[in-house]
């Protein structure tokens, strides 16, 4: 039994090193990187009308850009890459909802058109 | 015996639970992942984004499983359900433009039957009035019509050997009273009829980025023809023609309320027709890029 346990452990502990030792052996981008690249997909989100069509969503993602840039001050650098990447991925969503709003209403736009169109055409017979 | 067993079974799984990490984040995104790649709107075979969800939710997972921090797995299963809001709201927007893209095909149809009926209708009237003078007329118009189309062709061939060159020239802008105007060239339409070429298309994405930017500025556009073929041919091409450049940009997700387009025939030439080039010139559609305050309905030419 207690044989068990001790083999139990050591695997266990090898795996642990296995896993920290292939976590140090590549290394992360820099925090400084990812929160460029947040920053990026938020300028393109709010050039895209994000800005009109999500303001609170643009807002949360300032802020947590802001706040993966106070975590990596304090060196917290895991923290800060991962808030940056969930924000570069909240802002292409932001920027993919601008555009399916608009194709919304272009749609509906061309579908009124086109009633208006065929009730015209109606008019004329 | 029996009702001891009943007791221990819950016990039994209780302590399954707690052995095989669990993580509430993950079971949730994974169940969204399932209902998503089941439905007919998504292909997991295509999107690029519901193929990066499953290695975020496997990666998640493998770390859950190696006995990962809560935060870190519940970390992935957010970027899984991102990418997965993602793959749905593009896979929208790929279904409702093809809509809106048979809507407009569907529009075309319609105003082509429209007119043909229109003609038709004309003529019979035409023909119980004066039989026999009317059809001779009609036959002239339509042989003049077809030789002068002819020769219109036999030039359109010799000026699509500058073509490339002036399609460089074709968006060139400048400031007039009433904002940026911009011209598109007639090559960059197919010859005689509305439709755009793909450089016109690359073109008027850059005008359509420009004004989702700036959603305070209306646009005019406006068709223009040479003073070949009949005044209603003209008339008729040079509307179409500002009319796909509207829809162009009604597609890209410029509302229409924004913009107004007419066609104008040969009335408002910028140069001679009396030469080839001069005709090139004057077959345009011209973008105003309003001023912002200035409403489009306001501004277009009369």
């Amino acid at each position: 039994m207690a044989d068990s346990v001790r083999i139990a452990v050591v695997v266990v502990g090898m795996f642990v090193f296995a896993f920290l030792s292939t976590g140090c052996a590549t290394p992360a981008p820099p925090a400084g990187e990812a929160i460029g690249a947040a920053e990026y997909a938020l300028r393109k989100a709010k050039e895209d009308g994000a800005n009109e069509s999500a303001p609170v969503d643009i807002r949360q993602i300032e802020d947590k850009i802001a706040r993966a840039k106070s975590e990596r001050s304090q060196g917290a650098k895991a923290t800060a890459t991962r808030l940056a990447h969930e924000a570069a991925l909240e802002a292409q969503v932001a920027e993919a909802k601008a555009a399916n709003a608009r194709i919304h209403r272009a749609r509906t736009e061309i579908e009124k058109g086109l009633d208006d169109l065929r009730a015209e055409i109606e008019r004329q017979r | 015996m029996i009702r001891a067993t009943y007791l221990l079974l819950p016990c039994i799984a209780l302590t399954l639970a707690c052995a095989t990490p669990q993580n509430a984040d993950l079971d949730r995104v994974n169940a969204r992942y399932a209902e998503v790649s089941r439905g007919q709107a998504v292909s997991i075979d295509t999107s690029v984004d519901m193929y990066d969800a499953r290695k975020n939710l496997d990666h998640a997972k493998e770390l859950m499983d190696g006995g990962a921090e809560a935060e870190t797995v519940s970390h992935y299963a957010y970027m899984a359900e991102l990418r997965i809001q993602l793959a749905e709201l593009s896979a929208d927007t790929r279904a409702r433009r093809e809509e809106a893209e048979q809507l407009l095909a569907q529009r075309q149809q319609i105003r082509l039957e429209a007119r043909t009926g229109e003609a038709d209708r004309a003529s019979a009237r035409a023909r119980a009035a004066q039989a026999s003078a009317a059809e001779a007329t009609a036959r002239a118009a339509q042989a003049t019509t077809q030789a002068e189309e002819e020769k219109a062709k036999a030039r359109a061939a010799e000026l699509r050997l500058d073509e490339m060159q002036q399609q460089l020239e074709d968006l060139e802008t400048r400031q007039s009273e009433r904002g940026i105007l911009l011209t598109l060239g007639g090559v960059l339409f197919e010859f005689g009829k509305a439709d755009l070429k793909p450089a016109a298309e690359t073109q008027l994405s850059r005008v359509a980025g420009f004004l989702i930017a700036n959603p305070d500025r209306d646009v005019v556009i406006e068709g223009h023809a040479d003073d070949v073929g009949t005044d209603e041919f003209n008339e008729e091409l040079s509307r179409d023609r500002a009319e796909s450049v509207r829809d162009y940009l009604v597609l890209s997700g410029v509302s229409g309320s924004r913009i107004v387009a007419d066609g104008f025939g040969k009335r408002f030439p910028v140069t001679s027709n009396e030469t080839d080039a001069g005709r090139a010139q004057n077959r345009r559609v011209e973008l105003t890029i309003l001023d912002a305050g200035i409403s489009a309905r306001e501004a277009i030419r009369r």
